[in-house]
């Protein structure tokens, strides 16, 4: 078994997780009325807490009247909250609950205010937060009101209204589990043995549905059983004990324990059994560490001696391995190894910056800092080292990104100079007001036609041509008129006319209405054709304006991102400085400790050789020289 | 005697539980105050970077999009349990101007109710055609590959135009219906 494995760190993380999740809009509920929401969503929902703050503070600076303004805010309040900043939080969560917002949203702004004053330790600010929240909870946030106000509670030293809380919750729920676990530790440790037992055993008992409810019934077990030691009951201990899981990473404790509730108990050959299974486990293992002791008491305790002499020189000589494999560690810890794994090999992936580090560092340092990695300071600690990293990140690329728009800038005030003569001379702009008249005319000529039913007006040029061949045979009927008899060709030529006038008549209303729309998109094109010379005409008058107005945005940003750069480095300077600490007081610790158990193997050893050689003395035979 | 045992192991257990539990269970103090100081600059640091960052945010927006060029394409999933998304091209005026793959993390975002923000670009004013090709897994696991076309007619107005999958659940089928939002 890998005891340092990245599943069983994201056992201990994950349990983190839950207890610390930030405070969101109710995910069922969601409904996107803005495009602005629905983006800082999808940024919130893979941990971009960067973007999605941005995304929401852009909306609000260039779209204020947004269509989903409540839940814009409700969502960067707690984006604020997750992201770290408090401050900011908190005034959202404030203007929410003051202003005449919907019960929804009063009642989780007041939520996420109780969340963020309990987080603050103002616990009584936190308590008076929930009392205003009325019923539009749903159930799982609801169960995470009531362990809030659990723990409240208990910081208040109220255990009697903390277990009348307990008792209110509906359903099931991982937040009930959380709460009574914690109420369970806090009153076995007042005192109130019973009542703390009892929710622990609740707890040590439950079917987990998440890794994160496993490791908490694995906690709740492992707590119960040390309450059961202290009460003198070492059978219902080891009971506890044996309820943890075997590979999780409370089964050293676990295994530790049951050996010394059947240690108690007297039946040490019993004991045995767990510490030399925690034999084949890591050494660096606190749990490991201590039956290495354990071993050769418990043989004392048998009668074994010799064997017990064994095992402490063992001991003894794995404490002196472990310390100087220690000392390589300080060193490491010290040349910065740990910080450099640390930093995520894509500055530039937010995504990479998870509020929780459910993977372990590729550092040497990693088995001797393995809990300290999965403790809450130390993960708060590494958020705030990669958030650095980002800001620096984020600066860099606008430093980069500034002399850019410097010369974008130039290059369009360049391209207006060249162009503006083109513009202005081009006399297509000019011809707008001749159109315009001949349009006019167009028009009267069109009502012309209308009043005086003018159908030969609308006539085709077919039309017209036959109209003209008509008309010059007409004129060589009249010439024969008298000379001959035409009335033949003239019927023809009346039936002829007739056809070609009936003809342009009754195409006279399509073909006026035809004549209507082209004059309509003529009225249209020439509307976009103003239109689009009104907004070039603005453009260029307002170029050189726009272009000092982005000159002004422009200048004085250097500035700014280097006196920002510099402060985020010597942020990360001092964060640096209190991760190196951490990790070096961590080794420190484990240092005094294996010192301490090598004081006790050593002191043990001498003891053991000391009483040995006596009882050889002992039953030595009498010396030569005594003889006769 | 029983008793006296009990005691000199309890005694051994609690010693040794001592060192297990001291020395690793107390957060170091010193460090605890100066993180505590630290993270009130770290606030106001991230306060500061966030307006900085949307300053030029914006700036660049309206440098590089300019208000009435601005054309951008979303894309949101309102039947995941229909089709699962691999990846989409979108093409304006025939020309192919995004293409996305999907990693599992970005569908569930999208699946859990977030908006993409698939293009953002510059439209002249007039009529455009806008084509949008799906590929993914439909009902029963099937590889399906669908587009859908809108012609939109840009103004000197920012655009801004949503493509979104729904389900028919009649039809047991997805839809891709395009959104032109005012």
């Amino acid at each position: 078994m890998r005891l340092f494995s990245n599943s069983i760190f994201l056992n201990l993380v994950t349990a983190l997780l839950l207890v610390m999740s930030p405070v969101l809009a109710d995910e069922k509920e969601v409904v996107v009325k803005d495009l602005s929401y629905g983006v800082a969503l999808y940024n919130f929902y893979q941990d971009k807490y960067f973007s999605a703050i941005n995304e929401l503070l852009v909306a609000r600076e260039t779209r204020p009247g947004t269509r989903q303004l409540d839940d814009n805010e409700l969502l960067l309040g707690s984006l604020y909250l997750s992201y770290g900043l408090q401050q900011e939080a908190d005034r959202i969560f404030k203007v929410l609950v003051d202003e005449k917002t919907s019960p929804y949203t009063r009642d989780r702004a007041w939520f996420n205010l109780a969340k963020l004053q309990y987080q603050l330790g103002l616990i009584h600010d936190a308590s008076l937060a929930l009392q205003h929240i009325q019923d539009t909870l749903p159930e799982n946030r609801d169960a995470e009101r009531l362990n809030l106000l659990t723990n409240i509670y208990l910081q208040e030293q109220q255990y009697d209204k903390a277990l009348e809380t307990v008792s209110e919750f509906r359903g099931s729920s991982a937040w009930e589990d959380y709460a009574e676990f914690n109420l369970g530790v806090t009153l076995a440790k007042q005192g109130r043995i019973e009542e703390g037992t009892s929710l622990l055993d609740t707890v040590g008992k439950i079917d987990p549905a998440t890794p994160e409810l496993a490791a908490l019934r694995d906690k709740a077990n492992l707590a119960l059983g040390f309450a059961f030691m202290r009460m003198d009951q070492p059978q219902q201990a080891g009971d506890a004990f044996r309820r943890v899981r075997l590979n999780g990473p409370l089964s050293n404790k676990a295994l530790l324990g049951i050996g010394w509730a059947w240690n108690v108990q007297q039946q040490y050959k019993q004991a045995l059994v767990p510490w030399l299974e925690l034999q084949t486990r890591s050494p660096l293992d606190p749990a490991v560490q201590e039956s290495l002791l354990a071993i050769p008491y418990t043989m004392e305790k048998i009668d074994k001696p010799k064997l017990a002499l064994v095992n402490y020189t063992k001991a003894n000589k794995y404490y002196e391995e472990q310390l100087q494999e220690l000392e390589r560690t300080i060193t490491a810890i010290q040349n910065g190894e740990l910080l450099r794994a640390l930093r995520p090999s894509n500055l530039g992936d937010e995504t990479a910056l998870s509020i929780y580090h459910s993977k372990l560092p590729k550092s040497i340092t990693v088995p001797y800092i393995y809990t300290l990695l999965a403790s809450e300071q130390f993960q708060l600690a590494l958020n705030n080292y990669q958030d650095l990293l980002y800001l620096q990140y984020v600066l860099g690329r606008w430093g980069r990104y500034l002399p850019a728009f410097n010369l974008m800038l130039q290059e369009r005030r360049r391209a207006y100079q060249q162009k503006l003569p083109e513009v202005t001379g081009d006399v297509r702009l000019k011809q707008l007001q001749r159109l315009q008249r001949e349009r006019d005319q167009l028009a009267a000529e069109v009502t012309r036609i209308e009043e005086q039913q003018d159908m030969l007006a609308l006539a085709t040029d077919e039309e017209l041509d036959t109209i003209d061949l008509l008309q010059s045979i007409k004129q060589r009927l009249d010439t024969l008129s008298g000379k001959t008899d035409t009335s033949e060709e003239l019927a023809k030529y009346r039936l002829f006319y007739g056809i070609v006038y009936w003809e342009i008549g009754s195409d006279y209303v399509p073909r006026t209405w035809q004549l209507k729309k082209q004059l309509k998109e003529l009225d249209q094109a020439l509307a976009d054709a103003r239109a689009a010379n009104t907004s070039l005409q603005a453009a260029w008058s307002k170029a050189p304006v726009r272009f000092e107005g982005f000159s002004s945005r422009i200048k004085g940003q250097d500035n700014r991102i280097n006196r920002l750069q510099q402060q985020v480095q010597n942020a990360l300077n001092e964060q640096q400085h209190i991760i190196q600490s951490l990790a070096l007081q961590e080794v420190y610790q484990q240092r005094e400790r294996l010192k301490a158990y090598q004081v006790r193997a050593k002191f043990a050893q001498a003891r053991l050789y000391d009483t040995m050689s006596k009882n050889m003395e002992a039953s030595k035979p009498e010396s030569k020289t005594d003889r006769p | 005697m029983r008793v006296k045992r009990i005691k000199q192991t309890l005694l051994f257990m609690l010693a040794s539980l001592w060192l297990t539990t001291v020395f690793a269970a107390n957060p170091p103090a010193k460090e605890a105050v100066q993180q505590k100081n630290l993270n009130k600059k770290i606030e106001s640091l991230k306060e500061e970077v966030l307006q900085l960052n949307r300053d030029l945010f914006i700036l660049e927006e309206d440098l590089l999009f300019p208000a009435n060029t601005q054309f951008s394409v979303f894309l949101s999933v309102d039947a995941a349990q229909l089709f699962s998304l691999d990846s989409v091209q979108l093409r304006i005026d025939d020309k192919v101007v995004a293409n996305h793959l999907y990693t599992e993390r970005e569908l569930q975002a999208l699946k859990r109710g977030g908006v993409q923000r698939l293009y953002i670009g510059n439209l002249p004013s007039g009529k455009h055609e806008l084509v949008a090709f799906f590929t993914g897994q439909g009902p029963s696991q099937r590889d399906y590959r669908r587009g859908t076309t809108i012609v939109i007619d840009k103004t000197t107005e920012p655009q801004f135009v949503e493509l979104k999958i729904t389900g028919n659940t009649t039809k047991e089928q997805p839809e891709f219906t395009v959104k032109v939002w005012e």
